[in-house]
């Protein structure tokens, strides 16, 4: 019995030490960086919509004007081998979120998308994503990699990027981590998040693509099982139904209970968000990729002159804030630029390249229109009041 | 602020106090549960309400409280004389939803418990977001709440010349209810206030729960219907609706709402509920176009379906057609003529078969999340209970639903719309109307199979 007992033991402890010392290896062996931020790569970088860019003491910080965008070039960088972004910044912006997009196999257009919510509490964090992630089971990180461009979604927010690379994790641990952040990533919210909400991803496909083969399976099995005979024989009918969906219903139940318990860690993370930002007893409220649009249009209300009826409203490049801008500002109504002449007081927000100088309004170098600043609401965005001029001679 | 939340509250209790004596007054014989009533008379009365002020307005009449004072009076007036005669609830009703008396075990309890506590989250989570979130959704911003916001600041429906008609928007055929609603909310409370117009959408969420779950115990045990309570309260998608601002979790609410009495009224041949019915077909109209393309022929679809198998007689069969279709038009008619006058239809769609829609709908179906594992735990469970789908407890709900979900799988495949699917956008809206419908037949197509399961 003691020999037996001992035999045992060396059974069982003889493939864990294996499996242990296999974890322990795994665990240690470092991911390989392919484009690391140095001043090296940091040189090669494009950045757009930006105020201004510093590279210092390995840290890159950036102010964007509107939705601040980097551009890496990536040569020859094999999807197959390095497939996991791992980016440490910070925000100015609680509720802003970034996307990150790219180009390869000498595409012309990027792939689309993927998109990830920066934590509210505007610290340093450091996010990593899987870029296998499929949308629609479709394979699009593949080939050669030649450009990724991440944008940072939000008005005039400062970016203070501490770490990015490029890997692949290496080890058991390592891609079980990888996996599990990248399902824990809540959605963003966006205008357009009322219509369709996207399944988080595990082991780079849909969860909810996961969960429905799980279903489709069991559900299959069982009709198989139930109506084929095996599962009622000698049992009336009654009893084998009843049978039957005592084991459909919790299994079902389940699979729809894990899902949503991912859907409420989201939902909480949207509360947090808002609590963080758009509820913050704070004059310029942020709210998700807005910025502070709303406190804007608040400033705006208050600052119109009576009864204006219409204004030209400049918007930042790439946005269109004009059906929000119509209703929060309603019974003044924006107009277009290319309508002259219907309004005479001008609204932007902003907008780099409409500026006022020596009393006239320019839009890049074009003349728009002469008149003063009646309302100042930050460096890029103001009212300015045309002064015609017959009136003013 | 108190002074506005207690106008507030007067501004969603007055519309429910006419809904409930208007179901009152059409339940004569007292067969509408007591809690079912109060689900009910919100959505009732909020449509009624909208219906009145749409036809004061296309009148030319501005709106203020002394105008919309008469529907209040006319309707209260009108209840109180039908329902002198009425012989009460019925004793088996007000038993329906008596909680007390059956004693659950422990392990019932805690499951009981837990589901009411993902199912309060949900609500927690709607409230907060309608007291918090601006108008920030792309329709919600270009249509629904624009729409009242300019009906409130005109305080008309505007000149039909002018951008203003209707209230302007991107639609001007888009349906009034619930822009209205919102218009009759800040007028209580005298200003415009962008916190207080998304209430509306919650209340009509937790209205949709309650009328769910106490429908469905008058055939499940309680554990079972808070199970698919918790279901419908926590698809994906209805979240976002549930305080949105857009007008598709409404049109559902109408949509289950007249199947249930539409249901009752082929189990019991109760004409009470036909009426019931009629009310909640045409506020579906109101609400949304979809309401009368797709839903409204649905719903008419099973009627005479069951009308034609009913035992009565051609005459009856004729009465009660007529019931429905007049019943209907009186409702609706201002605004469809309306609609007519100005050429304000949804436009023409011409017919267009698309291959790739099924791959699409495939793709909604199986791999995306808006709906959790709905549609094919539906299927499967129609699949496992063929005859209990045919049986006549859950056709009347199931053939509705269906006829529904294949009329908008239709209209994405075989109509230019397909462009709203290929972007995801109006597809996943249009079902989530579908959805109280389909949890409610899928629970009862799993009481049909475990009659442990059935109260």
């Amino acid at each position: 019995m003691r020999f037996l007992t001992k035999k045992l033991f060396y059974l069982i402890s003889f493939p864990c030490l294996i499996l242990a010392g296999t974890c322990l290896f795994l665990f240690f062996i470092p991911p390989i960086a392919q484009a690391a931020l140095n001043r090296n790569f940091v040189i090669n970088w494009q950045f757009s919509n930006i105020d201004w860019v510093e590279f210092k003491d390995n840290h890159l910080m950036l102010k964007g004007f509107w939705d601040p965008e980097l551009t890496i070039p990536t040569i020859d960088l094999k999807a197959k081998d390095f497939y996991v972004l791992a980016i440490r910044i910070r925000s100015s912006n609680p509720m802003g979120f970034m996307r990150i997009r790219w180009k390869g196999d000498s595409r012309t257009r990027f792939y689309p998308p993927m998109e990830i919510p920066l934590k509210p509490d505007m610290g340093f964090h450091t996010y990593r994503f899987d870029l296998r992630n499929r949308t629609d089971l479709i394979k699009l990180w593949k080939g050669d990699v030649s450009k990724i461009v991440i944008t940072f979604f939000g008005f005039g927010d400062t970016i203070e990027i501490e770490e990015l690379s490029i890997s692949r994790p290496e080890g058991l641990y390592e891609k079980a981590k990888i996996v599990w952040e990248n399902f824990w990533i809540p959605a963003i919210i966006t205008s357009a998040s009322i219509n369709k909400v996207d399944s988080p991803f595990l082991f780079t496909l849909p969860f909810i693509f996961i969960l429905n083969c799980g279903a489709l399976i069991v559900g299959i099995g069982i009709i198989v099982f139930f109506y084929g005979g095996w599962g009622r024989k000698g049992t009336p009918k009654n009893s084998w139904r009843q049978k039957m969906i005592s084991i459909v219903l919790p299994l079902f139940l389940t699979l729809w209970f894990i899902y949503d318990i991912r859907d409420i860690y989201s939902q909480a993370y949207i509360v947090s968000s808002v609590n963080n930002g758009f509820r913050k007893p704070e004059a310029k409220k942020y709210f998700f990729d807005l910025t502070d649009f709303y406190s804007f249009a608040g400033f705006i209300q208050t600052s119109l002159p009576e009864g204006t009826k219409k204004f030209y409203f400049y918007q930042p490049d790439s946005r269109n804030l004009f059906a929000l801008t119509k209703y929060l500002l309603y019974p003044s109504v924006p107009v277009p630029l290319d309508k002259d002449g219907v309004a005479d007081i001008h609204v932007v927000y902003k907008n780099p390249f409409v500026k006022v100088k020596d009393g006239m309004l320019y839009q890049g170098l074009n003349q728009i229109a002469k008149g003063i600043v009646i309302g100042r609401y930050d460096e890029y965005s103001f009212i300015f009041k045309e002064m015609k001029q017959g009136r003013n001679d | 602020m108190i002074k506005d939340i207690l106008l507030l509250c007067a501004a969603f209790i007055l519309p429910t106090i006419a809904g409930y004596l208007t179901i009152a007054a059409m339940d004569k014989d007292g067969m509408v549960s007591c809690i079912e009533r109060i689900a009910l008379s919100f959505a009732v009365g909020a449509g009624l309400l909208s219906f009145y002020m749409f036809l004061i307005g296309i009148l030319g009449f501005t709106f203020s409280l002394a105008a919309l004072l008469p529907f209040f009076l006319i309707s209260g007036g009108i209840a109180v004389l039908l329902t002198r005669n009425n012989g009460g609830m019925k004793s088996e009703n007000k038993n329906i939803n008596t909680f007390t008396g059956t004693r659950l075990s422990l392990p019932k309890v805690i499951i009981n418990f837990v589901f009411l506590c993902l199912i309060a989250w949900r609500i927690f989570f709607a409230i907060f977001n309608a007291f918090t979130y601006p108008p920030y959704f792309d329709d919600a911003v270009t249509t629904w709440d624009y729409k009242a916001k300019v009906i409130f600041s005109n305080k008309s429906l505007g000149k039909n010349s002018s951008t203003d008609f209707l209230g302007g928007g991107t639609g001007s055929g888009y349906p009034l209810n619930t822009s209205l609603f919102k218009v009759w909310t800040n007028m209580m409370v005298g200003k415009w206030d962008e916190r207080y117009i998304h209430i509306y959408h919650v209340t009509i969420f937790i209205c949709m729960l309650i009328l769910f779950f106490i429908s469905l115990r008058q055939y499940a045990a309680t554990t079972i219907s808070l199970a698919f309570s918790y279901i419908l309260a926590s698809i994906p998608l209805m979240a976002f609706h549930s305080y949105g601002g857009y007008a598709d979790l409404a049109t559902g609410f109408y949509f289950f709402a007249a199947i249930l009495m539409l249901a009752r009224w082929i189990h019991t041949n109760m004409d009470s509920f036909l009426y019931i019915m009629v009310i909640l077909v045409a506020v579906m109209v109101f609400t949304k176009n979809e309401g009368y393309l797709i839903f409204t022929p649905a719903i008419l679809a099973t009627f005479l379906y069951f009308l034609f198998i009913s035992g009565l007689s051609r005459k009856e069969k004729m009465k009660k057609v007529s019931v429905l279709v007049l019943g209907i038009l009186i409702f609706i008619g201002p605004w469809l003529i309306t609609k007519n006058i100005y050429n304000i239809g949804i436009g023409s769609f011409p017919i267009e078969f698309h291959k790739k829609a099924f791959a699409e709908l495939l793709r909604v179906f199986f791999t995306e999340g808006s709906f959790n594992i709905l549609w094919i735990s539906a299927v499967l469970l129609l699949m496992l209970n063929p005859k209990g789908a045919a049986n006549r407890l859950c056709l009347p709900y199931l053939l509705p639903t269906l006829l529904a979900f294949l009329a908008t799988a239709a209209v994405f495949t075989f109509t230019v719309n397909f462009e709203w699917l290929w972007v995801r956008t109006t597809i996943n809206r249009s079902l989530l109307i579908l959805t109280p419908s389909i949890v409610f037949s899928t629970a009862l197509l799993v009481l049909n199979l475990n009659k442990g399961c059935v109260k």
